[in-house]
């Protein structure tokens, strides 16, 4: 199952019109995410539509194309084709685009209701978010676009009531700079969160019942007594002679084969 | 006692033929089976006897994918020498091409003491199986005369079976129905890049140009604006700033009040700023003041000038648009005490 999105690439580069275009790809997809929604009522029969309409969504992403609507689009056919890790991942992409998308954020959370994490310690489980749905994720590039002005404002009250002396000048330029510095703070956070996030990537578990151990090799005694199954989540810290060292939510880590992880690389 | 040497061979023969007898009553007779003769392209069941098989199905109607059992029953017609072994039936190509054929750890079952009966499970690898084909029992017959034709072969009658197609249970696709939407049009193909925060060297620009820019911008207002550049400067000055409020308000006044309230004002700065002690100062006493301050000439002669024409205003008759020209004496007045005395201010 999971070689079949490199088959598909394989496929499309092997055939004569190698120079399939975008919208031609995006054709197939579509049309193989249709013929498994009409198979639906038998999965045996739908999945292998689902996977290749993965596959051609996948090909796309391949060649650069990059928007919430594809990723949303590809977690959907992978978690139809019950390939829950790559489904994850898409999702996770996806939102990384557009945090405010509801839709991901659902289909995000539905996926994650299906791994199967261990009944005794909840072993790699995501933290539950507090946020308000409510509540919108800002785009940085919107804080950045409120704080520029604001400290711009800040600088020319200041500057004119330099001039006039009128004090609501004086106090409109402070609280515009006030303002100003909470969003930059904010920015700050934001982008050290980014360079945190590529710094070690996000890390899903593609197999079920894979054991973390203390070191990177099979010789490695567990580090926990359950294993984790497919789906499970975390943060990649180091790669080693084919071993990853990951760490989950609670900041668990364990060493893990490479072929038993997908990784969040571009 | 030695016994006689015939009758000890006779006790010899009658134990060796009592050895045999004891083989025989086994029913199993361990006589050898020639090597020459035996069929090459069928496996050899290792009998020796006489036999009859036959061979049954259970259930002769079934699905593709399901086991059948197939039972092939082997009987002595005459005491067999040697008994029949389990045949492997994925050596027969007629079999193994139709089913699958699991192997079977079942001992051999012995109805009745010639019986030797040998259960297979079965299952039709497709639905166009339609019958277990006849199965070859290649024994050895020792009561034939000749050992050459010693090797026969039986075959069993084909069964007839009738395999439908495999029925499957349909399962649904389980995934919550926002999984079956798919999102179409060209917003799929867009190229979104993600947000990356600025480099270093535009963060400084963006730092600094800003107050730089209003830099410039408060220096070029000063040279373009002098006068409003000094008047905001004067401002700092508590006593100014209360002073040309105060002159602002009393703009309302009539000549006579006005003038009046003109003259307390700006004694009542002059008090705050060059510590004059008297309320209401005579253009001599003005000039004396500024004098011992170390003013110079010319705002000496500006205040006394200014309390002179207040003078006038208060006790002379004068129109009402006269009263303009006090007013802006009185904060020209001011503003020169604030640049004179506040020299750095200015700088």
């Amino acid at each position: 199952m999971s070689y079949t999105p490199l088959l598909i690439a394989l496929l499309l580069h092997a055939e004569p019109e190698a120079a399939l275009t975008d919208r031609e790809v995006l054709e197939r997809a579509e049309t193989e995410f249709q013929e498994g929604m009409r198979l639906r009522q038998d999965r045996e029969q739908a999945r292998p539509h689902f996977r290749n309409s993965a596959g051609y969504f996948d090909e796309l992403r391949r060649r650069g194309v990059r928007n919430a609507a594809l990723y949303r689009d590809l977690g959907n056919a992978y978690l139809l084709a019950d390939d829950l890790p790559r489904a994850l991942l898409s999702y996770h992409r996806g939102l990384r685009l557009s945090p405010n998308d509801r839709a991901l954020r659902e289909s995000l959370a539905t996926a994650r209701e299906r791994v199967i994490y261990s009944p005794s310690g909840d072993l790699g489980r995501p933290r539950s978010d507090d946020r308000p749905p409510w509540l919108p994720h800002l785009p940085s590039a919107w804080l950045m676009l409120a704080a520029i002005p604001c400290y711009v404002l800040g600088c020319v009250s200041l500057t004119r009531w330099r001039m006039v002396r009128r004090g609501g000048l004086l106090v409109g330029g402070a609280l515009a700079l006030l303002l100003a510095g909470i969003l930059a703070g904010w920015l700050m956070i934001r982008a050290e969160e980014q360079r945190e996030r590529e710094a070690h990537p996000l890390v899903v578990i593609a197999r079920d019942g894979v054991q973390l151990r203390r070191g990177n090799g099979e010789a490695f005694p567990t580090r926990y007594e359950t294993p984790v199954n497919r789906g499970v989540e975390g943060r990649l810290r180091f790669e080693r002679g084919g071993w990853v060292q990951i760490e989950l939510s609670d900041g668990e880590i364990g060493w893990a084969p490479r072929a038993a992880v997908l990784v969040d690389a571009p | 006692m030695l016994m006689p040497r015939p009758l000890l061979l006779l006790l010899m023969l009658l134990v060796f033929a009592a050895s045999v007898r004891g083989e025989a009553d086994d029913g199993i007779e361990t006589d050898d089976i020639p090597v020459v003769g035996r069929p090459v392209d069928l496996p050899f069941s290792e009998a020796s006897g006489w036999f009859e098989v036959h061979a049954r199905a259970k259930p002769t109607t079934l699905q593709a994918k399901t086991a059948l059992t197939f039972t092939v029953s082997v009987r002595a017609v005459r005491p067999a020498r040697r008994s029949p072994h389990r045949l492997d039936l994925r050596e027969l190509p007629d079999f193994a091409e139709r089913f699958y054929i699991e192997d079977s750890a079942e001992e051999v079952v012995r109805p009745d003491d010639r019986t030797w009966e040998f259960t297979y499970r079965l299952t039709p690898r497709r639905t166009n199986v339609t019958a277990i084909p006849s199965l070859p029992f290649v024994y050895f017959n020792p009561y034939q005369l000749t050992a050459t034709k010693g090797f026969q072969v039986l075959y069993t009658d084909p069964i007839p079976l009738h395999v439908l197609p495999h029925e499957t249970v349909q399962v649904p696709v389980q995934a919550p129905e926002s999984a079956f939407v798919l999102t179409t049009g060209p917003e799929v193909l867009e190229r979104q890049t993600p947000w990356t925060p600025p480099s270093i060297g535009t963060c400084v620009v963006l730092l600094l140009l800003p107050p730089f820019a209003c830099i410039a911008w408060y220096l070029v207002w000063r040279r373009v604006y002098p006068d409003a550049a000094r008047l905001a400067s004067q401002r700092r000055s508590r006593a100014a700033r209360r002073a040309l409020q105060a002159l602002h308000a009393a703009r309302r006044l009539d000549t006579k009040m006005w003038a009046a309230g003109t003259t307390a004002i700006v004694a009542d700065y002059l008090q705050q700023r060059l510590d004059l002690t008297i309320a209401e100062p005579t253009p001599r006493e003005v000039e004396l003041l500024f004098t011992q301050h170390g003013c110079s000439s010319t705002l000496t002669e500006q205040a006394v000038r200014f309390f002179e024409a207040c003078d006038s205003a208060r006790f002379l008759p004068m129109s009402e648009s006269s009263s303009l020209p006090l007013h802006d004496a009185a904060v020209q007045l001011i503003l020169a005490v604030e640049e004179e005395t506040c020299p750095t201010l200015h700088s």
